[in-house]
């Protein structure tokens, strides 16, 4: 079968969230069947400003043709307005209109888009927010397949959302919360939906916590936390917390942050902010780390939950997040926390037990190994694939 | 992925629900905490108001919930309105010269220090009153009641008086 994925960035070097989702989804379909990806010019998430040359090269084994993007983001402009529909109301062209301003405007890999549109048997496109998503889908709908990475943001209920989630074959969800979410607000029941994640890439090496205590100056017990800092994530929110959390105990573990800062952290002696590290750095620090927090409110996967889990390790995740809740429920594999008081009390559990949180992490480990592995998810698309060529044409509205 | 795994020793819906339980108990005994200061509070005060002290003194005292501090500067500084700051420019003035015949600034930090002492005793008699009736609250069988406590209330029998 031949597919084309469209995503919003795409590189070695952008190793967050959908864009990882995207990478990892191609290389791991590559085998089977054969891939290329369709995506624009940018690195940078804020601005989308042209970075990589356009035109096509490969990532790995994928071939991957970029689109310059025509016009860069203004983040305030674009946030002045987001605010203005979300508080008010209007019409689906203020709508149409975000969408041109949430980026990235890349019109001419749109036309590629329709122009190729048959070279294809299926288009999968990554993130239902992005107006490359949007348009790219309503100009192949007979041959789309979503995968929203939705998280619980208010603008999911934007009147043009539901245009987009009843006009496409089919739908990649990535946890049960975001197809209820979806279902529930769009009603979109009659495409064919399979709930499928993605597989988690084993480390580049095997971890060896030694060396990243080594590398980082690390002698002490600590608690980890991998992903962007920035309050979207709710790093500042958990610095708080563990910083309280710190004053209030004799012997607090050291809190570690690894990823790109976005928001500024204030200084802390128990805190440790280490910036962005490469893969297997990551895989060291997991190794060795006490759990893994998650503050995050907003998730529609998290995957570094995942290999938390993959490296044995237990989790502590934001309550307020449907998705990582149901996810350590279904797991049996860590704790969910709805206040600072309750982050308090399951920090001191956590650390005080070591022996259940073995149990965590071995029962996490035992349901990444069941969900997302390769086979499940590959079996999971093949079925996706086959209910999406049974739906009647869609007619786009 | 609908089905839910069950580690063999651990759930973590019921460890959620056993630490929210804990918190929500802790909740209650500081409410219960709080509730019993304010009661040992009131009886302080009451206590006070029956002692043979002039009317204005306990009423000053008690307007400010026997937290009572002396200012050193109250010695030398007039808050009357109007003349206050002449008075004070006066009293700046001549104040080399009254410390000529006495210095009153070692009473005047004996005084201050004496001021701190005595709200001390008082937070620290409000804390043990406070710590003695939780412990009184207490049920009988709990664990962290000492069992002084139990005997001293057994012991308060007419027929134990008097002997030894």
């Amino acid at each position: 079968m031949r597919l084309a994925i469209v995503v919003q960035r795409y590189g070695a070097d952008i190793v967050s969230g959908a864009e990882l989702h995207a990478r990892n989804l191609a290389e791991l379909l590559h085998g089977p069947h054969h891939v290329e990806v369709f995506t624009t010019c940018a690195q940078d998430y804020v601005t989308w400003r042209n970075h990589y040359p356009p035109g096509s090269t490969f990532v790995g084994p994928v071939r991957v043709h970029r689109f310059p993007v025509r016009r860069p983001r203004d983040p305030r402009t674009y946030g002045r307005w987001e605010q203005y529909l979300l508080t008010h109301p209007h019409s689906e062209a203020d709508e149409y209109r975000w969408l041109e301003l949430e980026g990235p405007y890349a019109p001419r890999l749109i036309e590629a888009i329709r122009r190729r549109a048959a070279d294809f048997d299926f288009w999968l496109f990554f993130s239902f927010r992005y107006y490359t998503t949007f348009h790219g889908a309503r100009a192949v709908p007979d041959r789309a397949i979503l995968v929203p990475t939705a998280e619980e943001d208010p603008i999911i209920g934007f009147s043009i959302f539901r245009r987009l989630f009843h006009g496409v074959r089919g739908i990649a969800y990535n946890s049960i919360e975001e197809q209820r979410l979806i279902q529930g607000m769009t009603r979109n029941y009659q495409v064919p939906g399979v709930v499928v994640g993605i597989h988690v890439q084993p480390p580049p090496e095997p971890p060896c916590p030694e060396r990243f205590r080594q590398q980082w100056n690390v002698s002490e017990p600590y608690v980890l936390f991998v992903g962007r800092v920035d309050v979207n994530k709710g790093a500042p929110q958990l610095v708080e917390m563990f910083a309280h959390y710190a004053a209030s105990r004799p012997n607090p573990p050291l809190l570690v942050l690894l990823g790109p800062i976005v928001d500024s952290v204030p200084p802390h002696p128990r805190i440790r902010l280490l910036g962005p590290v490469d893969e297997q750095t990551k895989w060291d620090a997991l190794a060795g780390c006490e759990f893994l927090i998650n503050p995050s409110p907003l998730e529609s996967l998290s995957m570094v939950l995942l290999e938390a889990w993959k490296a044995r390790k237990a989790v502590l995740v934001n309550g307020q997040c449907a998705v990582l809740r149901g996810q350590c429920i279904r797991s049996n594999g860590g704790l969910f926390y709805t206040s600072p008081a309750e982050f308090h009390r399951m920090m001191d559990w956590l650390l005080e037990h070591p022996d259940l949180r073995q149990q965590l992490g071995e029962n996490g480990r035992a349901y990444v190994d069941e969900h997302y592995r390769p086979d499940p998810i590959l079996r999971k698309y093949e079925e996706l694939f086959e209910r999406a060529r049974s739906v009647p044409e869609i007619r786009v509205a | 992925m609908e089905k839910r795994r069950s580690g063999p020793k651990v759930d973590v819906v019921q460890i959620v629900q056993q630490i929210r339980r804990q918190i929500e108990a802790q909740h209650t005994e500081q409410a219960t905490a709080s509730q019993v200061r304010q009661e040992v509070r009131d009886r302080l005060l009451i206590q006070w108001r029956q002692l043979p002290f002039p009317e204005d003194v306990k009423k000053d005292v008690a307007d400010q919930r026997l937290q009572w501090l002396f200012d050193p500067d109250a010695f030398w500084f007039s808050r009357r309105p109007g003349w206050g700051p002449i008075i004070n420019f006066f009293r700046r003035l001549f104040r080399p010269i009254v410390k000529l015949f006495f210095n009153p600034d070692p009473l005047l930090h004996h005084v201050h220090r004496l001021s701190y002492l005595v709200q001390f005793q008082t937070q620290l008699i409000e804390d043990l009153l406070v710590e003695r009736e939780l412990l009184q609250r207490k049920p009988p069988d709990d664990p962290g009641r000492p069992r002084r406590f139990s005997r001293a209330r057994s012991r308060r029998k007419p027929s134990d008086r008097g002997t030894s």
